[in-house]
């Protein structure tokens, strides 16, 4: 009986599920010869970009949960990030206090424009993806009236650091010297070259222990049962549009959150560029960790950063080193990233296309021998 | 009242939860506002004239504010220390004549603005700090050619630069 209920190891499958992690590994065992950076090097690199982009890209994993998708509309999360950080920037207030602060500003702008998307998404039921990703693209818009005209006039800000000569309008880049890093350097160690920053690691454990802790509780349960079938969890009493919507707007908060970490982690603001990759990039490390559209865990999104940005350090120096172009490395990551999120959508196409078939089958079966 | 609900279902103790939840939110805010908001002060010892009395500059002194580390002072020199929140504390030496040590009673203050100057040859005349303490205007003067207002005004905004989730840049 234990045989019977132990699953084969079937290579195929295994291949099938797991593709896009093997290329990724694949590509960084050939580039890390040709690159020729030091182990330690590459794990300084490493940890710092996990403790960077984790808190974005565990925003993610709610939406995936209750079957929304991929939610390419947390770039809404990281405009709202990014307008606390405007405001801490130009009302001076530093340091982590100003972090925080920032982070109860972008809280209840994250919240609305979370619930705006939810309930687009909740009319645009099956096609979310694509909606969230059109979403995006009409936000970016408000966002730029907003930042480009609005600031200065008709919302006070009169910080020359943030405003435009012409006294209204954000400047193309802000410089966050004053936050900059003040999470990872308020608790760090040094192991050698290696830098640890010990509370933003805290910080990205605890949003994970929430997140488990979340799939367990009542409204956990109903997204889950929303994700796999939202007739039958109709059925079952729950409120699927309602936990939809609470699940973007999770899943939009946590963006602005972690917008806020990228940001002091990089000190630097584009105003009208940051936001926009976001959310592209965020989705490919996830997918790149071997998440589908259908299901994503915490494992997927630290797998998916490290292979990333291990990507992402090593192809640059791979390619100047082999043909005297860091270029072409650069080239090399946009297309393989972008392919990747190509290949992951086709192969949950093809796998979804593929189990309703075998269902199909199945069921025939079933009445062909109750006939 | 909403939805055929009476008033006392609507302000039950969830209501006054969420309520309370909010006050403390918008009070750890403004807290954070004020604790976090970073000022800068200069320290000066250049020669100056407050309600029309000269004060000379001091050929050599000391200061500390809040224990940021002593500083030396020659004559005509400015510092300049960012400090978090309003209400701080100046600690002076200087010399007399006869070069004589003369070490000043720690002196508190408040800020009045984000950019505020602060006269040494005044404290150590013994005027009041609140006499001593002003805003810092700085003064801002026109290089012909070179960043001149017209040019400043004319910076140029780029939002269409990169297409909408470019994934050439560093993430």
């Amino acid at each position: 009986m234990s045989t019977d209920l132990k699953k084969k190891f079937d290579a195929r499958d295994f291949l099938a599920n797991n593709i896009v992690p093997i290329i990724f590994v694949v590509l960084c065992v050939a580039c890390y010869p040709l690159a020729g950076y030091s182990p330690e090097y590459l794990v300084d690199q490493i940890i710092t970009r996990i403790v960077r982009n984790s808190f974005l890209v565990l925003s993610l994993l709610i939406p995936i949960m209750a079957g929304m998708g991929l939610n390419f509309g947390m770039t809404l999360g990281a405009m709202a990030g990014q307008i606390g950080i405007v405001f801490i920037t130009a009302w001076n207030v530093v340091g982590i206090p100003g972090l925080l602060l920032a982070a109860i500003i972008a809280t209840p702008i994250a919240v609305i424009l979370g619930w705006f998307c939810g309930k687009m998404l909740n009319m645009a039921r099956g096609r979310e993806m694509i909606t969230s990703y059109m979403i995006s693209f009409f936000m970016n818009g408000v966002y730029q009236l907003v930042v480009l005209y609005g600031m200065g006039p008709v919302i006070p800000i009169h910080s020359d650091q943030v405003i435009l000569p012409r006294g209204y309008g954000v400047r193309n880049t802000i410089d966050l010297i004053n936050v900059r890093r003040s999470i990872d350097n308020f608790w760090q160690i040094n192991l050698g070259p290696i830098r640890i920053p010990v509370l933003t690691i805290i910080l990205i454990a605890l949003l994970c222990v929430v997140i488990i802790w979340f799939r367990k509780t009542k409204i956990g349960q109903d997204m889950r049962a929303v994700g796999q079938d939202m007739e039958v969890a109709r059925e079952a009493g729950i409120k699927v549009e309602r936990t939809r919507i609470l699940a973007i707007v999770i899943s939009t908060v946590f963006a602005a959150y972690g917008m806020i970490i990228y940001l002091s982690n990089m000190g630097t603001l584009n105003t009208y560029n940051s936001h926009s990759q976001i959310g592209m990039f965020s989705i490919a490390a996830l997918l790149v960790g071997g998440a589908s559209v259908s299901r994503a865990s915490i494992k997927n999104v630290f797998l998916g950063i490290i292979l990333f940005h291990l990507m992402f350090i090593l192809t640059p120096q791979a390619g100047k080193n082999l043909i005297g172009q860091a270029q072409i490395g650069e080239f090399f990551r946009v297309f393989v990233s972008y392919g990747v999120i190509t290949l992951s959508l086709v192969l949950y196409e093809i796998r979804t296309r593929r189990e309703k078939a075998e269902s199909a089958k199945m069921l025939a079966q079933a009445q062909e021998v109750q006939a | 009242m909403i939805k055929g609900k009476t008033a006392k279902e609507i302000f039950d103790l969830r209501f006054f939860v969420r309520l309370g939840c909010i006050v403390v939110i918008i009070a750890l805010a403004i807290f954070l506002y004020f604790y976090g908001k970073q000022r800068t002060l200069y320290v000066d010892n250049w020669s100056t004239e407050i309600n029309g009395e000269s004060y000379r500059y001091l050929d050599w002194a000391e200061a500390e504010v809040d224990d940021l580390g002593k500083s030396e002072f020659n004559p005509r020199v400015r510092r300049g220390v960012q400090l978090r929140g309003r209400t701080h504390t100046i600690t002076i030496a200087t010399e007399d004549d006869n070069f004589n040590l003369i070490e000043l009673d720690p002196i508190e203050f408040r800020l009045p603005a984000d950019q505020s100057i602060i006269s040494l040859p005044a404290l150590v005349a013994g005027l009041p700090v609140e006499e001593c303490i002003q805003e810092f205007i700085p003064e801002v003067v026109e290089i012909p050619g070179v960043g001149t207002p017209a040019a400043a005004a004319e910076e140029e905004v780029v939002t269409e630069d990169d297409m909408f989730g470019d994934m050439s840049m560093d993430f």
